[in-house]
């Protein structure tokens, strides 16, 4: 047949394709065909029918199948579709069963085609259903039950097969559609849906035939035979594996007059949506059977239902929530269907974890027969509102507490009821056991006020009655118990807009305790102010930085300052003398907290005040840091003690010097008594007259002598010595020395030597003149005898005076010595350092004493070859 | 047969030089007997003195001596001390009561001992 095709389309010179379009266009065979890319070129109404369900747009033919509902046909189809346009093979047939139908199978033929006109190259895929059983032979064994109890009913059964295609219709589609069951056989489900509807119910179809079992419900419109559309309700299941049903069951009533319901509400809906969402509040029409008809822009933030999924019109709401609350919900609705508004809160915890509280209402919706066709759910955000709510309960509370944490009475008097409130506290803090409910009753609380008070208290209540003027006061008043209570009260008046007294408010506190603590307070203060005012050591009172803040009497008159001048000074500018001693006692005052010392303040008049010092950090009652500084003037204590230390010292030296000079004198009288016993041991006493004896008689002599110097000479330092306080007189330096001059004349002479005196600048000095002239005595005979014998000796003496010092040098040229090993034993008795045999070792001995006993000293400067200076001080008289 | 060859005395007291220089010959405690009048003069003498000869056996040292006292003088030996082939025994000689001089006396190792004046018999005898 092809063949002829061929050849007759190659006659008549017509496209091949519409020629086989034509050809085909009428029959009942249905024809696909398609390019060698498999896309689908065209097809007849007959194979749409078997294969109605794919979109006309989706031309590539494996997609097609693969994306309809033939699961395992395609494989084999494909797989032959490709031999034919590998050319493998010239034409192919197969029969294919439906997908889990054992109703219906396909017989499928497919011959490659090409065209060099079309440049066209693909194949002709012609169909034919091949086997058609009724399902409903399959229910005839309970065809009457089935018919008596499906022909009763308001709803019209159906039973399609796989290819959607009605195999059974019940009866009482007649009265619905007006179709007879007979006219619906072979029609297929889509088929008479509204175009509108038909995208709908296409979808609905393919996923009743993908899910066997599932009970799934489409609304759509259907046309009657009138060519009227009808709303119907449409339940299916897919039975198609069961054994003994092997069909889809349908089952659709008429839903018109509902439909007509809900477009009254969509049409008012309409004409309140332009109003509702621009609301904040957010609200959900539902018909009634709980499906969305509409909503607003605010319900799909805050609907009881949002948080599971977007809103959409017709959507159940029973699907939008948790399959828990549904029990919960129904009887609501219940609730609401029997004509009740119910309010309902719900939580929600946003993205941010901020809890959202939602207040909702369900209300029913009537219809102008009064009949409830819908519901109406508004919500509103409550967080807000309930917080604040639970804020006002909390804050009432609060103000309780805090009346009573803080002992607050409270009375209020009404001037239009006259009548009190008044709070526990109130009777409490009065200790009145009888409650104050009448203006009569005032005369009792008049009476317990303190006598000396009762005037006060009448008058300020007076002044805030008539003037309107709050009042605080303290009164004493007499409890019922006997104790006098000091009370603060605090009120004031409020008026109406004529001026007229409407409630006069007071508070009362009682303030007894920290009254008496004040009090105490005081008289302690008045102590201290006294204590500080009068007393005989200083105190300063100054911040750390030193910034002094008070001074009293007695550390003013101390430094010679004004209680002004002082207090304007920092404390350290009384301690500048010594800039390490403050740094040690701020180190000390911090290390320890305080600093106990004795130290120097400046006087006003610069000098500075010998002080005892107790610093000591403290706190005021406000956190401050202050130092208190006790400050006692010890100029007398230093003077003592500086006495006493001078004493001691000099007592120490004397002692020391005795007991040196007790060994001295000791030693030196030893000596010659040692000489002397020595000297008689080696006496012959056989023979007197011996030559030795003779040499032993002079030497015994010598020795006697030697005895006797040795003792006048002490006698003549114990004179000094235990005679300190040799009375004084004017002494002229001149007179002494000339009178000194005269006993050396002689060896100077000889020597030929000089001596300069000069006394200009001093001459004068109360001094022991006998002890002057035997300083100068030694001064000068030391200098002319120890002269050297390579020069003429020149002596100078001068006077100076110095600070606390009258000085006088005595300088010449003399031997000189080598101090670095003379000096500490230079004034020491009996020490001699050089050969001559005039020196006993005691005349520097003696100066020194007689020098040091008047409070002097006396220094030396030498050098050996060169010549010796010494220079005595002599101690100022005051 | 006296008991040290010789003794030198440093001394500055004439009595005292006498009265030793006596008792050291009569008691036969040494042949030779040198006396100096101060510690320079006695430094000066040992100073003359052959080197690596032996020095004086015993030295009895006056303390309290004019220009050179008897400490000074035990500070100069010490500087000299090795010029001697063998080192004299040293005696200070003094009337001293001061507790201080017993104890400088013991830095010096050369000093045997304190022999309070006068100088007798029987502390020669003590003297081996």
């Amino acid at each position: 047949m092809i063949k002829s095709l061929v050849d007759s389309m190659a006659s008549n010179n017509i496209s091949f394709l519409n020629f086989i379009e034509k050809l085909l266009s009428e029959t009942n065979t249905g024809w696909l065909v398609v390019d060698d890319n498999l896309k689908i070129i065209n097809f007849n109404t007959a194979y749409h029918q078997f294969h109605n369900l794919f979109n006309q747009s989706r031309l590539d033919l494996e997609t097609v199948l693969r994306d309809g509902d033939f699961k395992s046909f395609p494989d084999s189809f494909i797989s032959n579709l490709k031999k034919i346009l590998n050319r493998d093979s010239e034409k192919v047939k197969l029969q294919i069963d439906y997908l889990g139908s054992t109703t219906l199978s396909f017989a499928i033929s497919m011959v490659y085609i090409s065209s060099d006109e079309d440049d066209f190259e693909g194949a002709l895929i012609m169909v034919q259903k091949k086997e058609f059983k009724p399902g409903i032979a399959r229910i005839s064994e309970n065809e009457d039950f089935y018919k008596v109890l499906i022909n009763t009913s308001t709803s019209v059964y159906q039973l399609a097969d796989a290819a959607l295609v009605f195999t059974y219709t019940s009866g009482p589609i007649e009265d619905i559609l007006g179709y007879t069951a007979a006219e619906m056989l072979g029609k297929n489900a889509i088929e008479l849906a509204h175009p509108d509807d038909k995208e709908h119910v296409r979808d609905w179809l393919i996923n009743i035939r993908r899910q066997p079992e599932k009970l799934l419900t489409a609304e759509y419109r259907i046309k009657n035979k009138q060519g009227v559309y009808i709303w119907v309700e449409n339940n299916a299941r897919n039975m198609l594996n069961n054994a003994s049903i092997k069909a889809i069951v349908m089952n659709f009533r008429n839903i018109q007059t509902k439909k007509v319901a809900d477009d009254a509400l969509i049409h008012a809906e309409q004409r309140l949506s332009l109003l509702l969402n621009n609301t904040a509040e957010s609200f959900i029409l539902l018909n009634s059977r709980l499906r969305i008809v509409t909503y607003n822009k605010a319900a799909q933030e805050r609907s009881p239902f949002f948080y599971s999924t977007d809103l959409q019109s017709g959507i159940s709401v029973l699907d939008l929530i948790n399959k828990s609350e549904i029990p919960d919900y129904i009887s609501l609705f219940e609730q609401v269907f029997k004509g009740k508004e119910i309010e309902r809160e719900t939580k929600f915890v946003d993205a941010h974890k901020v809890a959202h509280v939602y207040s909702h209402t369900f209300r029913p919706l009537f219809n102008a027969e009064e009949d409830i066709h819908g519901v109406f759910i508004t919500s509103t955000e409550i967080t807000e509102r309930k917080k604040l709510t639970e804020e006002v309960a909390l804050h009432s509370d609060r103000l309780k507490t805090a009346q009573k944490i803080a002992r607050l009475g409270y009375v209020e008097f009404d001037t239009a009821t006259k009548t009190f409130f008044c709070s526990e506290l109130f009777y409490e803090i009065l200790g009145l056991s009888e409650s104050l409910e009448s203006c009569r009753q005032l005369v009792i609380l008049r009476n317990l006020v303190h006598p000396d008070d009762k005037e006060l208290v009448k008058k300020e209540i007076q002044e805030s009655v008539v003037h309107g003027k709050d009042f605080n006061l303290e009164f004493r008043f007499n409890s019922i118990n006997g104790a006098t209570k000091v009370i603060l009260a605090m009120g004031g008046s409020e008026k109406d807009e004529l001026g007229k007294l409407v409630k006069l408010r007071v508070t009362l506190q009682d303030i007894t305790d920290s009254k008496m603590a004040i009090l105490a307070l005081q008289t302690l203060e008045s102590k201290f102010k006294s204590l500080f005012e009068n007393s005989i050591d200083g105190v300063i009172l100054s911040k750390i930085d030193g910034e002094v803040v008070s001074a009293n009497p007695a550390v003013c008159e101390m430094l010679g300052y004004t209680h002004a001048e002082l207090i304007s000074l920092n404390s350290f500018d009384l301690l500048d003398k010594d800039a390490s001693l403050v740094a040690d006692i701020l180190q000390e005052r911090k290390d320890t907290g305080s600093y106990i010392g004795e130290l120097f303040l400046k006087h006003k008049a610069g000098y500075y005040v010998p002080v005892e010092v107790t610093s000591v950090s403290m706190k005021d009652g406000n956190n401050n840091n202050y130092l208190s500084t006790i400050v006692r003037d010890i100029t007398d204590k230093k003077k003592i003690e500086g006495e006493q230390k001078a004493l001691t010292e000099e007592l120490l030296k004397n002692n020391q010097d005795l007991q040196q000079f007790s060994f001295i004198t000791s030693h030196n009288l030893r000596a010659p008594v040692a000489n002397l016993l020595s000297l008689l041991s080696l006496y012959n006493k056989e023979s007197p007259l011996d030559d030795f004896n003779q040499l032993l008689i002079e030497k015994f002599e010598e020795a006697t002598q030697q005895l006797n110097q040795t003792l006048n000479d002490l006698v003549d330092v114990l004179v000094i010595k235990s005679n300190p306080n040799i009375e004084r007189e004017t002494v002229s330096f001149t007179d002494v020395f000339i009178e000194v001059k005269k006993n050396i004349d002689n060896l100077l002479h000889v020597q030929k030597g000089t001596i300069q005196a000069n006394f200009s600048a001093v001459d004068e000095i109360q001094y022991s003149r006998i002890h002057l002239e035997s300083i100068f005595l030694n001064m000068l005979s030391n200098a002319v005898r120890y002269s050297s014998p390579d020069r003429t000796p020149e002596i100078k003496v001068t006077s100076y005076k110095t600070d606390n010092w009258v000085v006088v040098e005595f300088e010449d040229n003399g031997l000189g010595m080598d101090l670095n090993r003379y000096r500490d034993r230079l004034f020491g008795l009996y020490q001699r350092f050089h050969g001559h045999k005039e020196g006993k070792g005691l005349g520097l001995y003696m100066t020194r004493s007689q020098v040091t006993a008047m409070g002097g000293k006396i220094e030396v400067e030498s050098e050996p070859g060169v010549g010796t200076k010494f220079k005595i001080y002599f101690k100022l008289q005051d | 047969m006296a008991k040290f060859t010789d003794v030198l005395l440093v001394e500055d007291d004439p009595i005292t030089v006498m009265v030793c220089d006596r008792i050291i010959k009569m008691s036969s405690f040494a042949d030779k007997v040198k006396s100096c009048e101060n510690g320079k003069i006695g430094i000066e003498y040992l100073l003359g003195l052959d080197e690596n000869c032996c020095a004086p056996t015993i030295i009895f040292l006056d303390i309290n001596m004019p220009i050179m006292n008897g400490w000074d003088f035990l500070e100069e030996f010490e500087k000299i001390k090795w010029r001697f082939r063998s080192l004299p025994r040293i005696y200070l000689l003094s009337s001293t009561v001061d507790p201080e001089d017993y104890k400088k006396a013991k830095k010096f190792p050369l000093v045997q001992d304190f022999i309070s004046k006068p100088l007798n018999r029987e502390a020669l005898q003590n003297i081996i």
